[in-house]
């Protein structure tokens, strides 16, 4: 649990033998899925069976057209047919993805040619979907056309790699697709790992009709196949039965079949797994994960996540556009008791707006302490040692939110400051966050692409949805253009250490803690490895 | 389901009735005022029976189990559970007196101007009155609470607007029956204005029944009000208020640490239960007469 | 009356909710959208249109029998409804019986001991039930009769899972019997054990006082005692007299208490995670799904105002004597 110090890793990611990102991945088939295989056997295939409690049904089944909900996205992480896929690595005894390798699943290769604006995918022959029809260069080209169609996540993330129009995705052959972005982008992969999923096009044209060109209708009722798993069971609103897929060109799911069952209540996910009547619990909040921990046939699997909770504070709104006030504020937050209490010690502090294990993390990032004697001389400098009023916002419902609110507002009022609590439901939420009229709020993020490029991209400059602080510094923007365009890593790492002095300066969030992804699961289970964008991947998983 | 007896109350059938021997009314109303009065003097006197803020943390105990420097223990916050009981009193019978007050009042005054008057205005003022009676009280509860922002005072309305139509149906039935019996033309006769005949003559006479439902109201606006708070929708966080711990208990109970919820159950039973007894005390004696 | 007053509803609810903070579609938008992209959203929703409009193409709709689709999942409302309601339905009716036997019970021995210490405690049960939190009373009966004793099965809806079953009405005891499935009939009255109690015990004590003044009105009529004196025996008394008069007050009272609960078995669906009628329009409160609301209230509405109507029907059939 202990905090790496992360420049060492970013050493060792910068002096890698062998391909760079920008080069080739081309890798046997099942290379990389050879790191999965747990210590209990290679290839053998599962019989078994794994029940799964989940919070809440999926909002419809057409992940093109699926708001962000991560039940659905995980879920058809799981059952859409996904071209490449990150490797996996031990961290700290845990199995995590390794963002640095990218294997192919159904694709039997992915290449950039020596700039990395043209991407060649090369699709695996003979590879079915549970229809009969055979996945080929048409059936992505038409996936990635209602992908911009859709005008919805793929379409966003794209544009990031200068990826606009249809016609930029090109068939070359039955089995070959190529990408030609508009400009060489480092982070092409990573994109493309979230957004080449591909829909059975000839089944799905069939459910057209002139006014539904693309079968928005059908597909949002019916479940889509032919990824690792096929869902062979679906009742709305109780449960999804999966079943692997014989015909899945990878490494083999272990288990064979997969039902998850919603269950709305926490409390009741929690009662059934200690029941043994299910056998992974999804959903549960910290303090029933540590009861869990000696509970007889019950084991948590803790792996270090990426996923970070911070308080962005309105940087264009009195009191928190004056600098001193907001450094105020990151003395004002009782770190330590956050960690212990909120997350039952189960998090690593935070010590940079940039991730830990992000590549070019550095604690310089975020030089404060719980000190509240340094809080009300930086108020006073600021001219407000009577304190002042605000409010905290956060997501109705969301427990371990509520409970670092309450502690950051004990805590604040010590140094005169008031902090009023307002639980919003999400669509005020995310009214005034577009709006950005919330002075402080938690929330958190998790980025799918692990590179200080895509966190200024998407929450540190102008235009970033996750930007909920209104942060506009021009020295960043400018820093942001420069790693658009620039590969060499030795730039991209001097850049990477400024983009944290400036941060530390302006402090626009206060960096909370990464949580530890805690999930508690029948003893008889294993195999999990942890996901970067936290969606499980159930091939893994054995039981 | 608890607007049962008020829908009752205004079908009372003009039977004569004979009750049994013994005399329980007096006993039921001394019962219930007893668990109010405690309830209400820890309520009031919480600050000096309680060593601890309601909202006060004590970083060193996070969901303890009861002890000497926490009675009936911790929550998991950290703050003191004995002293949130005490500090929700205020809150939850603060709350349910006030609401119900609010409709006793707006409920009243507009059921016994409508049954007075009569007329068309009768006529729309019972269609608003079906409507709004019509309408799931949660759902208008949490619409209103939402709308204008969470705070207690919202809350109280909300809640008073929930109860409020049944005293307009009393008020206007019993008015109406007064009116039937001859004290309007008299009154008329004898020269007095509308308004005074309204509020000095008709009005504490047709007072009774709105009186006897008015504890068991009371009740039902705290019970509603736990539910609300239940279910993440009522007083902001971190209130101390019966229901809203219960609910946060809630999760806590199936670990093990039954007295995050135990106890706030306890009182909010025990008072909802005061309320009751009294509210049965007066209807036994209102159908004595 | 039953006309005006549910378009009464439905136009008061359409203007509350809309006039609530917080836009469901941003709820459905990812963050990345561009407000081109919301406002396409939304014009795709019809949330676009002048209210006026909405609610004339709402209300054709509805009379056609088309609530509209939910803007969270995109599927039609009226699906959801038959989804929903037949499982609160199930609930409700089956824990207004077990009210109505229990306080038909208590009522009559209430009455029968009237002024004694049995009437007493009667009475005093009934009020202690009454004041019992419902959603309380659901946590403790879990606790007790499935986390500490094993009786009763888990709180996680109305079947164990791996049980197959056919829909065809949406009750699961109708459709279990129809289709002759045992075991999935076995599993739901399982599962229903611990709500059904729970909703109950909470609704006993209003129809108890009922039956039992009832039933003291009967007891001291002139006809009763009549039929005392000519020493008719206790159980001819009891099914020819008592039973019978007693009724004539239940219906209404019935009809009453159903119609709310429909309204109001909300918190204890939470607790036992029913995935009934009232959770499915809670959520859709919190993202702001109007169609979903609107539906619900239409509904719940409905079925208040017809019970009302059913009482005061039953109570002129029933006797006569009473005037409406």
């Amino acid at each position: 649990m202990a905090d790496k110090d992360l420049g060492d890793i970013a050493n060792v990611t910068v002096k890698r033998e062998g391909p760079t990102r920008r080069q080739l991945f081309e890798l046997g088939a099942g290379l990389g899925l050879m790191l999965t295989l747990t210590p209990s056997g290679a290839f053998a295939q599962g019989k078994s069976e794994l029940t799964i409690a989940i919070p809440a049904d999926l909002g419809g089944w057409d992940q093109d057209y699926l708001a962000f909900d991560l039940v659905g996205l995980a879920v058809m992480k799981n059952c859409y047919p996904y071209m490449i896929e990150y490797g996996v690595k031990d961290q700290d005894g845990a199995a995590v993805m390794d963002t640095s390798n990218i294997v192919p699943v159904f694709a039997e290769s992915w290449k950039g040619d020596a700039e990395g604006k043209v991407w060649t995918l090369k699709i695996r022959k003979g590879v079915k979907f549970p229809s009969g029809n055979e996945l080929t260069a048409r059936d992505v080209k038409w996936s990635k056309d209602r992908a911009f169609a859709a005008k919805a996540n793929v379409a966003g993330v794209y544009r990031m790699i200068g990826l606009t129009e249809a016609d930029q995705v090109q068939i070359v052959d039955d089995y070959t697709v190529q990408f030609t972005q508009a400009q060489p982008s480092d982070l092409s992969s990573h994109i493309q790992i979230i957004s080449l999923y591909v829909f059975d096009s000839e089944e799905l044209k069939s459910h057209a009709t002139p006014d539904d060109p693309w079968a928005k209708e059908w597909t949002t009722k019916n479940p889509q196949s032919g990824g690792a798993y096929n869902v062979v069971d679906y009742k709305p609103g109780q449960e999804i039965v999966m079943e692997a897929n014989p015909s899945f060109p990878s490494a083999k799911p272990r288990v064979a079949r997969v039902k998850l069952q919603v269950i709305p209540a926490a409390a009741n996910r929690r009662l059934l797994l200690e029941k043994g009547e299910v056998d992974i619990a999804l959903g549960l909040s910290r303090r029933d994960i540590n009861d869990m921990r000696n509970s007889k046939g019950i084991k948590v699997i803790s792996s270090p996540s990426n996923e970070f909770v911070f308080m962005p504070m309105a940087m264009g709104t009195a009191p928190f556009d004056n600098p001193k006030v907001r450094q105020a504020m990151a003395h004002v937050v009782p770190y330590d008791a956050i960690v212990t209490n909120v997350y039952g010690g189960n998090a690593r502090r935070s010590t940079s707006p940039v991730p830990l294990d992000m590549p070019g993390h550095s604690s310089k990032g975020y030089p404060f302490s719980f000190d509240i004697d340094k809080a009300k001389a930086l108020l006073a400098e600021a001219g407000m040692s009577d304190g002042f009023e605000s409010e905290i916002a956060i997501l109705a419902g969301d427990v371990a939110q509520e409970r670092a609110a309450v502690l950051v507002s004990s805590a604040a009022r010590l140094a005169g400051i008031e902090l009023k609590i307002t639980p919003l439901d999400p669509g005020t939420l995310f009214q005034r966050r577009r709006e950005k009229t919330i002075p402080l709020q938690i929330a958190s993020g998790q980025m799918w692409v692990n590179d200080i490029e895509y966190l200024l991209a998407t929450s540190l400059t102008p235009g970033g949805f996750l930007n909920y602080a209104g942060y506009d510094s021009p020295r960043l923007v400018e820093i942001f253009q420069v790693l658009n365009k620039t590969s060499d890593m030795a730039t991209r790492h001097t850049l990477f250490d400024e983009v944290q002095t400036i941060l530390a300066r302006d402090v626009p969030w206060l960096v909370l803690a990464q949580p530890h992804f805690d999930l508690p699961v029948a003893a008889r289970v294993s195999g999990w490895v942890q996901p970067v964008d936290g969606l499980l991947r159930l091939r893994y998983l054995d039981a | 389901m608890t607007l049962v007896a008020q829908k009752l109350s205004h079908r009372k059938s003009a039977w004569h009735r004979r009750r049994p021997r013994a005399e329980i009314s007096r006993p039921l109303i001394l019962t219930g005022s007893v668990i109010l009065a405690m309830v209400i003097v820890g309520g009031i006197f919480a600050p000096l029976l309680s060593g601890w803020g309601p909202e006060e943390i004590d970083f060193a105990a996070f969901l303890m189990p009861p002890s000497t420097a926490h009675p009936l223990g911790t929550d998991g916050n950290g703050m003191d559970l004995w002293s949130r009981v005490l500090f929700a009193a205020r809150i939850d019978v603060g709350i349910s007196l006030s609401a119900v007050a609010i409709a006793v009042v707006v409920g009243s005054l507009i059921g016994g101007i409508v049954g007075y008057v009569g007329g068309w205005v009768d006529e729309i003022v019972m269609r608003l009155t079906d409507i709004i009676q019509a309408f799931p009280a949660f759902i208008l509860a949490l619409t209103v609470s939402a709308m204008f922002g969470g705070s207690l005072f919202n809350l109280t309305v909300a809640i008073g607007l929930i109860f409020a139509p049944a005293y307009v149906r009393i008020m206007r039935s019993e008015i109406r029956a007064l009116r039937v019996r001859g004290f309007v033309e008299a009154a008329e006769c004898a020269g007095n204005s509308r308004g005074s005949i309204l509020f000095r003559h008709l009005f504490p006479n047709a007072l009774t029944p709105v009186l006897v439902i008015a504890p068991l109201n009371c009740g039902w606006a705290m019970l509603t009000l736990a539910g609300l708070s239940f279910l993440g929708l009522g007083v902001p966080v971190p209130q101390a208020e019966w229901g809203a711990m219960i609910s946060a208990g809630a999760a806590d109970v199936v670990g093990g640490r039954w007295w995050t919820s135990t106890y706030p159950g306890i009182a909010l039973f025990l008072s909802v239960f005061g309320f009751n007894l009294i509210g049965e005390g007066f209807l036994e004696r209102s159908e004595q007469q | 009356m039953l006309a005006p007053v549910l378009v009464g509803v439905s136009i008061f609810c359409f203007l509350l909710i809309r006039v609530l903070p917080g836009d469901p579609i941003l709820s459905i938008v990812p963050e990345t959208a561009t407000q081109a992209d919301i406002d396409r959203t939304r014009a795709q929703y019809g949330l676009d249109r002048p209210l006026v409009e909405q609610y004339g193409a709402y209300m054709v709709g509805v009379v056609q029998g088309d609530f509209g689709n939910s803007i969270q999942t995109n599927r039609p409302i009226v699906d959801q409804i038959a989804e929903r309601l037949p499982r609160t339905l199930e609930l409700v009716v089956l824990g207004f019986l077990l009210a109505l036997i229990m306080a038909i019970i208590l009522g009559l021995f209430a009455a029968r001991n009237a002024g004694r210490i049995g009437d007493h405690l009667a009475r005093v049960g009934a009020l202690v039930a009454n004041s019992l939190p419902e959603f309380w009373l659901g946590l403790v009966l879990i606790l007790v009769f499935f986390a500490a004793l094993g009786i009763a099965p888990g709180p996680t809806g109305r079947i164990s899972s791996g049980i197959d079953f056919e829909v065809i009405t949406g009750s699961l005891i109708i459709d279990s019997i129809i289709t002759g499935n045992m075991d999935a009939l076995v599993s739901t009255l399982h599962h229903l054990m611990l709500p059904v109690l729970t909703l109950g015990v909470i609704v006993v004590a209003p129809m108890m006082r009922s039956v039992r003044a009832s039933a003291l009105q009967v007891m001291q009529s002139e006809s009763y005692r009549c039929a005392t004196a000519h020493g008719l025996r206790p159980n001819k008394l009891l099914y020819g007299y008592l039973l019978r008069e007693t009724m004539v007050r239940v219906p209404t009272l019935a009809a009453l208490v159903l119609g709310n609960l429909i309204g109001g078995s909300v918190l204890v669906e939470f607790v036992f995670s029913w995935q009934g009628f009232g959770q499915w329009a809670l959520r859709g409160l919190l993202l702001r799904d109007y169609p979903v609301i609107q539906a619900y209230v239409l509904v719940t509405a409905s079925f208040y105002v017809v019970a009302f109507l059913v009482a005061d029907v039953v109570q002129a059939a029933l006797d006569p004597r009473i005037r409406v």
